[in-house]
């Protein structure tokens, strides 16, 4: 379980200006375990397009808070989660959508203009993927319900996918390489070609990297890093998986999810990619996970819908019933995947006990693409990391990137700063932090 | 320097619009076409450009034969500048593309064993592990195929290695399947290496790819490599010459296809999303059959050295009976596609189902979508995102505003949004008597539709006439030779002196496209480089 | 199909030249007149009466009282605007159809429609009006009414009905020559058709004789209208012998008896009248 493996991808993000600036060795020293000797983990859940804030915030603060009409869905698990409000994304909106989410989870304001832009640095995801997520076969783990497009990045032009069908999720997951621990599995006969061929690529990408400009060496090294970790998992896959009890082949979803009327099946399909993340976290395949439900200016069908989201959130009028709805569905979808990963038993709690899941959005009210009242929820608390069961509210307006840098120490990083320049914060949130 | 290109002349004047008349003096010649002088090439810097999609399919079919299934789930696309053609000259690839990728070639291998093409494929069949020299044959010719270019001897016996002790472990067969698949993730394969021969020219294996990809959206094939690896490109006049052969050929209504695919984002057809409530004529074959008709009828044109512009004008389009339906004509063929006329009122590829259908909801029009791609793809007039912070609402379809230009007014009204919208609105309120699948409508919510407006202080009535000024536009030829410019070479830069060259190159020539692409892959600016 | 009256034109009535395709249409060029205008029913529907009221034709050009003077001894209905000598006796078993199994007839025609089995076209040809112009200015002496079998399986709507404006080829074309189109309407009279039809999992062949086709084009492009004619004792045997309705065979016979209505060419009551209404949307005929 300690075979570790530094990855020279960490060093390399240092160089570039990225926003986290780690004190020496990052990877020895964030080690990131609960106590009970479960490692921590780190999930996120973003949707598109923000809420409506006047009926997402909640009444009362601390322990003791009325859940607003938008947080009912997630009524179950109010004592298990922590809601944070009056955060703001302190960047300029120059680019309705694109400002927050790079802001968001980077902590930087985005590189470029409305026509053409990128991050500065890698999201959020990435950074923590890069401390915690060495161990395991992957570094982390992503999908998405609506469409491919995720909100991480590696870097600058570094775009992250996520997978976009349970079904071949699930195969790579728990297809022919999956072992359960303790049961005499048969070791997939072609890793060992696979890695081969995978060597021979790497020879290939070295030899190509010495010839070309430095731009371009800089994208062959995200494709060597990638090449190579893939590499590592398929050596790990040839060793016994690690002997956890929870851990067992779960069922496998559709082969297929075909749009109903016109509609994808966003539940079904969200649900699915839920069960499967919660089973490869206690299997320790990966301790790093991302779900988008959709991505900003998505269009997506809610059922029952008479418009696409993003269409809604800026044409529908009056109170916006539809968008309401869509945001409770969504957070529908966040309830399920909470109960997903508290199904699992680890210890004397929970795979949920164990992780902090940060459920974001890039912007609050759609309509006016607010960057105030940032729609922020921790759940899991990483085995105490940081308090949950509260209603935690800036009423300054301070920096969303107070909250992240105490999301980021809560799993042990050994950051100093996180953003930059007008940005930068130094600290995380106290109010946050004080349980 | 290129000296301007005289034909043999009796009338002293330029082809526009004088192709009919009698050569005076009686014997048959062409009208002469002075072709301006190239500028001092801006050379390119060296790039890396990844297959797209599309790309990646073209080269599995050229390296392992019609029999391998490309059908295989790749990353999605990123676009810069709007071409595919150029994010993957600027995006890395994640990890998930890279899992894909060696999903992809474990697939695509085991097809090719699984339909026995594998023995199609060895240029010799080596009898066992040992036979290194056959072995390294083949892998000289698939792997030549494979990265565009002879492999370097070191390559090659890394390869044979490889593959011997495969096969000794597991059998040729499964040797070559594992070949196959490295060949596949090689970045020699998935990425277009643009590095020049060190004195400010690509290769000539770099510009045969190059103009391989843009004329046939694929990569040379053997007898094009051939001619490369025996110095036959080398020569400006050979150069020519081989040009003038792939021009001729079959293939370039697939490069044609693939450049205006991705320039006018048409992919997205093949998944399209309309309400079948509100649309009648919504069906999942429309946005395919739409796809066609419009790609044929570029095709058309650019086969038939017409005037590239009357893309926008011409009446004339290839449609199959869903379409013939949509369009309110008589099918031209009772199965599958035909050629035949469209109303007036369907201008071009402006009429088309592609065009209409694409630039509007899935539940509704949009004037504003449609202007948008008007102005920003094919005048190259980028327009910016609104204010992030303004509330963009426009009041619901009502008896004081029933059609959608009523409901837009106070976009125009307002000093935030009238900026751009002024710029967007009165091109799409042209098409608003097409519904949001491109069906022909004269009235909305009772009101009836008024299609007239003005375009940079040109009036129109409808979207017909508004085809009419679009052609005549002065940016039209800058714009689309820019566009040309960055498909064809995957770069953010397009100099400014290089697309104004070939603005004038290609009106020169009649604004037939073939011609251009002629003396776009002939040009300097097309092989420079610099160093890395 | 049976071509019993004078003055029927068939195939090649009114052609356009080969090669050439009118370009006009919406939108199209304003003053060039449409020679053809198609369209294809997409719903059929049972007429019943009401009170002795029914839509319909006078099929057989004589007011029956019911008296002695008629061989079939049946009363004519009246048509909704007090035209007597109707002739809808099938009226009589809609309301029987409608309690049995047979409630669900109608679908199973639109089924029958849908699928191609039952695809009907009516054309007017020779048509002299600028059909750019509102319907209620579709005037003109003489047009040729068709009524056209159409070919092949039919494209669909989103719901799954008739796609309109589609491209239909066709056949067995039965034409009445030279009637009056006064506001889009057109009627034709004394004509003989068949129609295929799929009704109760039975196939059934339909020869209505003395048919009669009223069509009235609307503002909305598509067209509603009236079929009518007489089917003969022998297509009811040949339905009520179908192995699969016998347990209304002995229900039906007796009513289908007592409702035949007109006489054939030997003075015998053989043929029972029908009316039926449809729906038609605009369609091209395949030239």
């Amino acid at each position: 379980m300690n075979r570790f493996v530094p990855s020279r991808r960490g060093l390399l993000r240092g160089m570039l200006g990225g926003s986290a600036v780690f004190l020496g060795l990052p990877w020895l020293e964030a080690r990131a375990t609960c106590d009970t000797g479960f490692p921590k983990r780190f999930g996120m859940f973003t949707w598109g397009n923000g809420n409506l804030p006047d009926r997402w915030t909640p009444q009362g603060s601390g322990v003791d808070y009325t859940l607003s009409e938008q947080l009912m869905p997630l009524a179950a698990w109010q004592s298990r989660m922590t809601v944070c409000t009056g955060l703001e994304i302190k960047v300029p909106n120059t680019s309705p959508h694109w400002s927050g989410a790079v802001a968001l989870l980077t902590g930087q304001e985005l590189d470029g203009d409305d026509d053409s832009w990128t991050v500065r640095a890698p999201t959020i995801d990435e950074v923590i993927a890069d401390a915690i997520g060495g161990d395991t076969l992957y570094r982390s783990v992503l999908v998405g319900v609506a469409d491919a497009e995720t909100f991480s990045y590696q870097g600058p032009n570094a775009p992250n996918f996520g997978e976009t069908s349970p079904f071949a999720l699930y195969e790579r997951l728990f297809g022919s390489t999956f072992r359960e621990p303790g049961k005499k599995g048969v070791v997939d006969p072609s890793l060992g070609r696979r890695r081969s061929v995978l060597d021979a690529v790497m020879g290939d990408l070295d030899r190509l990297s010495s010839r070309v400009s430095a731009a371009d060496r800089v994208r062959l090294e995200a494709h060597s890093d990638a090449v190579r970790d893939l590499e590592q998992r398929l050596a790990r896959l040839e060793e016994d998986p690690p002997d956890l009890a929870a851990c067992e082949r779960p069922s496998t979803p559709d082969e297929d999810y075909p749009d109903i009327d016109g509609r994808q099946q966003l539940s079904a399909k969200c649900r699915a990619f839920a069960d499967l993340v919660a089973m490869s976290l206690a299997c320790d395949q990966t301790r790093v996970f991302n779900i988008s439900h959709h991505r900003p200016l998505s269009n997506v069908l809610f059922p029952g819908a008479t418009d696409g989201h993003h269409n809604l959130t800026h044409n529908e009028g009056g109170e916006q019933p539809e968008v309401h709805d869509a945001t409770l569905a969504v957070m529908e979808e966040l309830a399920y995947l909470y109960e997903a990963l508290d199904r699992i038993p680890e210890g004397d709690g929970s795979v949920l006990d164990h992780c902090m899941v940060l459920a974001c959005s890039e912007i609050s009210e759609g309509r006016t693409h607010r960057l105030d009242e940032v729609p922020f929820i921790l759940a899991g608390g990483a085995c105490g990391s940081i308090g949950m069961g509260r209603h935690v509210r800036s009423d300054g307006r301070e920096n969303v990137n107070k909250a992240m840098f105490s999301v980021l120490t809560a799993l042990d990083l050994p950051i100093t700063s996180w953003g930059a320049e007008d940005t930068e914060v130094t600290g995380g949130w106290d109010q946050l932090e004080g349980a | 320097m290129m000296q301007p290109r005289l034909r043999p002349v009796l009338l002293a004047v330029l082809a526009l619009g004088c192709g009919n008349d009698d050569p005076v003096g009686g014997t048959d010649t062409d009208p002469v076409v002075v072709v301006p002088d190239e500028p001092t090439a801006v050379p390119v810097q060296p790039l890396l450009r990844r297959l797209t999609s599309a790309q990646y399919a073209a080269s599995v079919v050229t390296l392992l034969g019609p029999a391998a299934d490309a059908s295989v789930r790749l990353e999605p696309d990123v676009d810069e500048l709007g071409f595919a053609s150029v994010g993957a000259g600027v995006n890395a690839v994640s990890a998930l593309g890279v899992e894909r990728y060696e999903d992809a070639a474990a697939q695509i291998a085991d097809r090719v064993v699984a339909e026995g093409a594998l023995v199609d494929l060895l240029a010799c069949e080596p009898t066992g592990p040992a036979d290194r020299a056959c072995a390294d044959e083949a892998i000289d010719a698939l792997g030549r195929r494979a990265y565009r270019r002879p492999l370097e001897a070191d390559e090659t016996a890394a390869l044979g290695d490889l593959w011997q002790v495969l096969a000794e472990d597991h059998g040729t067969e499964t040797a070559w399947r594992d070949l196959i698949t490295t060949l596949l993730q090689s970045p020699w394969f998935l990425y277009r290496v643009e590095l020049g021969d060190g004195a400010g020219q690509l290769t000539d294996h770099e510009w045969l790819t190059r103009t391989s990809f843009l004329l046939f959206a694929a990569p040379p094939d053997d007898a094009m490599l051939d001619r490369a690896d025996a110095g036959e490109l080398s020569d400006p006049k050979d150069r020519a010459a081989f040009v003038d052969e792939l021009l001729d050929d079959p293939r370039l209504d697939a490069g044609v296809r693939a450049f205006v695919t991705e320039w006018w984002h048409l992919e997205e057809l093949q998944a399209l999303d309309k309400d079948p409530l509100i649309f009648g004529h919504a069906h999942p074959e429309l946005g395919p059959a739409a796809l066609e008709e419009t790609l044929t009828v570029v095709s058309d044109i650019v086969l038939g050295d017409a005037d590239f512009r009357d893309v926008l004008t011409t009446n004339r389009s290839y449609i199959d009976p869903r379409l013939a339906a949509l369009y309110e004509v008589p099918a031209p063929a009772l199965d599958g596609f035909g050629w035949t006329e469209l109303p007036r009122s369907r201008p071009g590829v402006l009429g088309h189902a592609s065009f209409l259908a694409l630039h509007a909801h899935a539940t509704r029009t949009s004037a504003t979508d449609r202007g948008l791609f008007v102005r920003s793809t094919l005048l190259c007039q980028p327009i910016p995102a609104p204010p992030a912070d303004i509330d963009t609402t426009i009041p619901e379809p009502n008896e004081d505003a029933p059609t959608l230009r009523d409901r837009l007014a106070v976009h125009l009204e307002s000093p935030s949004c009238a900026g751009c919208h002024a710029l967007t609105d009165p091109i799409g309120f042209a098409f608003e008597q097409f519904d949001g699948v491109g069906r022909w409508r004269t009235t909305e919510g009772g009101a009836t539709i008024d299609p007239s407006g003005e375009l940079d202080g040109t009036a129109f009535a409808d979207a017909a006439e508004l085809a009419g000024v679009l052609r005549e536009e002065p940016i039209l030829l800058p714009c689309w030779s820019t566009s040309l410019w960055h498909y064809a070479t995957g770069r953010i830069e397009a100099p400014l002196a290089t697309t104004d060259w070939m603005a004038e190159a290609w009106a020169a020539e009649g604004h037939a496209l073939r011609p251009l692409l002629r003396e776009l892959v002939l040009s300097d600016a097309f092989s420079a480089v610099e160093a890395p | 199909m049976n071509r019993l009256l004078p003055a029927l034109l068939v195939l090649g009535a009114c052609k356009n030249e080969p090669g050439t395709v009118d370009p006009s249409g919406p939108g199209g060029d304003t003053g060039a007149a449409v020679r053809e205008v198609a369209s294809v029913i997409s719903s059929i529907r049972f007429v019943a009466a009401e009170d002795g009221v029914t839509e319909g034709f006078d099929l057989d050009g004589h007011v029956s009282d019911g008296g002695s003077d008629d061989v079939c001894g049946k009363e004519d209905l009246v048509d909704p605007d007090g035209v007597e000598g109707i002739d809808n006796a099938f009226s009589g078993l809609v309301p029987v159809l409608q309690a049995t199994e047979a409630s669900a007839l109608e679908d199973l025609l639109a089924q029958s429609i849908a699928n191609g089995e039952l695809l009907l076209l009516v054309e007017l040809g020779n048509v002299d009006v600028d059909t750019t112009l509102p319907v209620e200015a579709w005037d003109d002496d003489c047009v040729d009414l068709t009524l056209w079998r159409g070919d092949g399986v039919p494209l669909l709507a989103a719901d799954g009905t008739v796609l309109d404006d589609q491209t239909f080829a066709t056949s067995d074309p039965v034409t009445v020559e030279c009637v009056p189109m006064v506001g889009g309407r057109a009627e034709a009279q004394g004509f003989s058709v068949v129609l295929p039809a799929q009704v109760l999992d039975v196939e059934l062949t339909l020869h209505l004789s003395d048919a009669a086709l009223r069509i009235e084009h609307l503002p909305d492009g598509t067209a509603v209208g009236l079929l009518g004619g007489g089917i003969p004792r022998t297509d009811f045997e040949a339905i009520l012998s179908e192995p699969d309705i016998q347990d209304l065979k002995e229900l039906l016979t007796p009513l289908v008896e007592g409702l035949l209505d007109l006489e054939d060419d030997d003075g015998a009551c053989e043929s029972m009248s029908i009316t039926l209404g449809f729906d038609a949307l605009p369609a091209f005929v395949a030239r």
